[in-house]
């Protein structure tokens, strides 16, 4: 295990935070969380996992990347070939454990946020300022401030309503909108509110510098009319089947069941909205 | 009317259409882009094999911050989904996040034809025969599903 170890020591004098393990005396394994270069705050990342055994660099290291965060699904594919790659490629059977680091490292820092949409409001990440989570999920920083205003009314709501004996014990905890992964821990009510105003308000200064930046072409109106057109063959289709089974008693009549309970599914016009940023 | 939507509302049902999932299938309706037709093939390993489900979506105002409200209009004999078509299903009530869209809703409907939970129950009579004698239960949901919700 020389070559290896020598390798993993230089490596992990580069690195920093390299968690290594020797299961057994012939294995190592390596395994850290890379993160791209640019932007600290909310930059990019992916685990590498690397299972290095006795023979390297002779037998090649078995590497396993997951968890990518900040980078879309077809650019993390990507990095896995270009990892793939490096080991196929390396018919001289060179060390490379430090370049497959290396490579992740320089990958995301190129490709971080890339066709990323914010998962909330499914717009491209790059269009406005954004952040991320301790889970290291990314969205808009208006969307995320949109989605805490939303928890905050509900927790206030469910006080408000809630047994007084019961108020101390109603659930405040903020979730992740992408995981559910807790975000609250110290934080109390009165924290968030001054927390996203704080964030609003930085939120604001940032989207000043990006304005001059170019945005990715957006869903045109004539997009929306041709898949429009599409969907009505499919309507028609489905019209067919509704009345079919309409025919045969299969369709549930709420009318008649309407006096004995309240539910109705709100079916309202459209609601217009002009927007130009991208707060959902 | 439909430009001015919500672009995410745009974009989601574009998304339904590029990249339909099997056995569900979402159209908004010509004249509100909020409602949506929904028709769910039922699982071949579930009681609901064969069916063709019709279900009404429809997006409110608040969405995404608040749940799509969603109910079947075929007749179903599920313990989870009552008389009415309503769906006990947590995703659409205490547990949404804004991070999910018509499509994991409708995936998360397709799952629980898949897998009823008679524990968590909305049609009580229905998750009492499923609890008390499961095989019956399957018997007559497969019998709904024959009568009521072929294609």
């Amino acid at each position: 295990m020389e070559a290896a170890d020598g390798e993993i020591e230089a490596l992990c004098s580069i690195w920093e935070g390299v968690h290594v393990e020797s299961p057994t005396p012939s294995e190592r394994i390596l395994k850290l969380k890379i993160k791209s270069l640019e932007d600290e705050t909310t930059s990019a990342s992916v685990v590498v996992e690397m299972i290095v055994k006795e023979g390297y660099p002779l037998i090649p290291p078995q590497v396993t990347i997951s968890n990518p965060r900040g980078i879309g699904e077809p650019e993390f594919h990507e990095l896995r070939r270009k990892i793939d790659r490096i080991i196929e490629e390396n018919s001289d059977e060179m060390p490379i454990i430090c370049e497959i680091f290396q490579e992740c490292s320089d990958y995301l820092t190129e490709n971080q946020h890339v066709n990323m949409d914010c998962s909330i409001c499914l717009l491209s990440l790059s269009s406005s300022p954004i952040i991320v989570t301790s889970c290291d999920h990314f969205m808009h920083s208006m969307c995320f401030c949109r989605y805490l205003t939303v928890c905050l009314e509900e927790f206030r709501k469910e006080i408000r309503e809630a047994q007084p004996y019961m108020k101390e014990k109603v659930d405040t905890n903020i979730v992740c909108p992408v995981c559910r992964e807790s975000l609250t821990e110290e934080n109390t009510i009165q924290n968030y509110n001054a927390n996203i105003q704080k964030m609003i308000k930085e939120t604001k200064q940032k989207q000043k510098t990006l304005r001059n930046k170019k945005r990715r072409a957006s869903t045109t109106t004539e997009d929306v009319q041709n898949t429009m057109k599409r969907w009505h063959e499919e309507q028609r289709r489905l019209a067919k089947i509704y009345e079919k089974q309409k025919e045969k008693g299969g369709i549930i009549d709420i009318e008649e069941d309407k006096k004995r309970r309240e539910f109705f599914i709100e079916t309202g016009t459209a609601v217009v909205e002009e927007e130009e940023d991208p707060v959902i | 009317m439909a430009a001015q939507l919500p672009r995410r509302i745009i974009k989601e049902t574009q998304r339904l259409l590029a990249d339909p999932v099997p056995g569900i299938s979402a159209n908004p309706d010509e004249s509100n882009a909020r409602y949506f037709h929904v028709m769910i093939a039922g699982p071949d390993d579930s009681p609901f094999a064969g069916g063709c489900f019709k279900l009404e979506l429809f997006l409110p105002e608040e969405y995404p911050m608040a749940a799509p409200k969603v109910r079947f209009m075929t007749k179903i004999y599920h313990p989870n989904i009552d008389k009415l078509g309503r769906i006990c299903l947590d995703i659409l009530k205490d547990k949404w996040s804004p991070a999910l869209q018509i499509r994991t809703v409708l995936l998360s409907i397709q799952a629980l034809l898949s897998a009823p939970n008679p524990e968590d129950p909305l049609a009580t009579d229905v998750a009492e025969q499923w609890k008390t004698n499961e095989a019956e239960a399957i018997k007559t949901a497969k019998q709904w599903t024959l009568s009521y919700a072929q294609a």
